[in-house]
């Protein structure tokens, strides 16, 4: 048996919540985390255990005195999360949480949040070009919709942007709940947020596979 | 930050500036003292209370005033002396509140 597991990322760090639910059910079932890697998470085989995992935004616990009390409180470091977060693990159960107030919490993400912001001002922007880039020969009648093989892959991105204005739409919904004063729910929603994330993918192989089909159909002279 | 102002002071953020009442101190001993105040009632995980000292500096409620190795120590200004008396008498209302309406 192999003591190390490769999975492909289905749920982004920014859906904080599902993605720490994801980790601990993963180590409830023997799957230690170890590091992110390009594609995704690398897991060491290890022994069954309720180990708690937390993100946090980049940089905030960066003074030493920070990193000692977390460590004097059973949290360890683990290494950065993607982009915007770094990861901390604690297998004591007794331990406090790395947050123990969800409204200190989220003033803890609202300057991620704020970049956030950005970034999907310009995803939209970047996704208009792409729709006028895409649509105008069609609506000026320079080409035929029917004639444009890149219609499909044209579905394809407009899955995968879908799929990232919902990350972010869950990551602003626990900032929201956080400020409320609730605290994050690490139940088994994460299972369907995963679902979510592979549908963007089935989608791109059944375009992938229609491409190749209609490559195939074509004549070969 | 994006929010500009602290509306409302959380029972962490109200017993840490009530930490630093009588005397300066590092985040550690904040916690600590906080723990033994409240008879563990209230504890403060290292992301709430760095977060805390971070927004109150921004807020000017709290200062540094002195860096000794890991150690940084922290100081209540005026405005953060204000802001807990406020809070005080924003508590003792509404236990007063309470008191007239009974158990």
């Amino acid at each position: 048996m192999k003591d190390i597991i490769r999975k492909l990322i289905y749920i982004e760090p920014l859906d904080m919540d599902h993605f720490e639910g994801w980790l601990e059910e993963m180590a409830r079932k023997g799957l230690l985390f170890e590091r992110m890697s390009y594609w995704g998470v690398v897991f060491r085989r290890g022994e069954p255990a309720a180990i708690r995992y937390r993100l946090e935004p980049a940089g905030r616990l960066w003074t030493r005195e920070s990193k000692d009390y977390c460590r004097e409180l059973g949290w360890n470091y683990l290494g950065q999360a993607g982009q915007h977060f770094e990861l901390y693990a604690n297998p004591d159960p007794e331990a406090p949480e790395l947050h123990t107030d969800p409204v200190v919490q989220s003033y803890a993400l609202d300057l991620l949040g704020k970049r956030l912001r950005w970034y999907l001002g310009g995803l939209a922007a970047l996704t208009l070009l792409l729709l006028a880039a895409v649509l105008f020969p069609v609506l000026t009648r320079q080409a035929e919709i029917a004639n444009f093989p890149n219609l499909c892959l044209l579905v394809f991105d407009l899955f995968v942007l879908a799929q990232e204005i919902r990350t972010y739409i869950s990551f602003f919904r626990l900032r929201r709940q956080l400020a409320e004063g609730l605290p994050p729910q690490r139940d088994g929603s994460w299972r369907r947020s995963m679902g979510w994330r592979t549908l963007p993918i089935l989608v791109g192989l059944a375009v992938l596979l229609l491409e190749l089909g209609l490559l195939a159909a074509l004549p070969l002279s | 930050m994006g929010r500009k102002t602290l509306e409302l002071l959380t029972e962490s953020m109200f017993y840490v500036l009530m930490s630093l009442l009588r005397e300066d101190r590092c985040g550690t001993e904040m916690a600590d003292w906080v723990q033994g105040r409240t008879g563990g009632r209230v504890r403060l995980g290292p992301g709430t209370l760095y977060t805390i000292l971070a927004k109150f500096q921004e807020e000017n409620l709290i200062r540094e005033t002195a860096v000794d190795g890991r150690r940084r120590t922290y100081t209540l200004t005026d405005e953060g002396r204000r802001r807990y008396l406020e809070e005080v008498a924003r508590l003792r209302a509404c236990l007063s509140d309470a008191e007239e309406e009974g158990q």
